[in-house]
């Protein structure tokens, strides 16, 4: 499975709404409200990470008659990768502003 | 009372989910289950159109996916079936040629000096020329010209016996004279 992802500023809002609680399942609506991204962007990035087993999908258990909500949250290799990119964004920024105090 | 904004909003996403792969029909019915969610008319609306194109794009990714990889599956075999195909071409070939020469010295170099004695084939080099080179290289080339077009494979097995016989016969008299 390909772990590589395209990290948009999108995707980053998305990875940092899952990493606030990773057990916790979402509604996509919720991540929607939370990150106010519209419809059109934030599937297709959960589609996405779910192709590559990042993210895992659930219906909610409701009583009868209600419908079912689908909840998301990230797998634990999600949370790892998720987890990765923030320490090496951390590192990342560290050096430049090691490099600008320099300058 | 559900507005007429909303209907569209439903009939929307209730119209693309259940026509959409069966990998994108679960985003679909998500979305779908979303829209009880949304309180504004208009934004259940934006967010009905951003589900379909979300879905449509999912569904393209998906069927191009699906594409290529039946695509590859099939060229594979085709190259599977091809190459069985020509090796066993380019055997019978070889294996047809290797059968006309040694047709062709035991037909002349052995029987003949039992059934004709009187001509001397074992001490005429020519005869042993004939039987060895001539004969069989006669054959190559006319049953590679025959088979060229129709098969081809076995013609190139047949070139391939006749080439080896030759560069056979030429090493042999380059080192024994």
């Amino acid at each position: 499975m390909a772990q590589r992802l395209r990290l948009s500023p999108q995707t980053l809002q998305i990875r940092d709404i899952f990493l606030e609680a990773p057990k916790d399942w979402k509604y996509g609506y919720d991540i929607s409200r939370n990150t106010g991204l519209k419809s059109g962007t934030l599937y297709p990035i959960l589609m996405r990470l779910a192709d590559r087993e990042l993210l895992e999908t659930s219906w909610e258990s409701t009583e009868p008659g209600k419908p079912p909500g689908h909840l998301y949250r990230l797998t634990p290799s999600g949370v790892r990768l998720a987890r990765e990119h923030v320490v090496q964004a951390e590192a990342a920024s560290t050096v430049l502003a090691l490099r600008g105090v320099k300058s | 009372m559900t507005s007429a904004v909303r209907k569209l909003a439903l009939k929307l996403l209730s119209a693309v989910a259940p026509h959409s792969p069966p990998d994108s029909q679960c985003w679909g019915n998500a979305m779908l289950r979303e829209l009880d969610f949304i309180e504004s008319d208009w934004a259940s609306l934006r967010w009905a159109l951003g589900g379909t194109t979300a879905i449509l794009q999912h569904s393209i990714a998906c069927k191009a996916r699906t594409l290529v990889a039946k695509q590859s599956k099939q060229w594979e075999e085709w190259t599977l079936r091809n190459v069985a195909k020509k090796a066993a071409g380019l055997t019978s070939g070889v294996v047809l040629a290797a059968g006309v020469l040694t047709s062709s010295i035991l037909g002349l170099a052995r029987l003949s000096p039992v059934l004709f004695p009187a001509m001397g084939f074992e001490r005429t080099h020519w005869a042993q020329w004939l039987a060895l080179l001539v004969i069989p290289e006669s054959i190559f080339v006319i049953a590679a010209v025959r088979l060229w077009r129709k098969k081809r494979d076995m013609a190139r097995g047949i070139v391939l016996g006749a080439v080896t016989l030759v560069v056979h016969v030429i090493v042999h008299v380059t080192m024994h004279g």
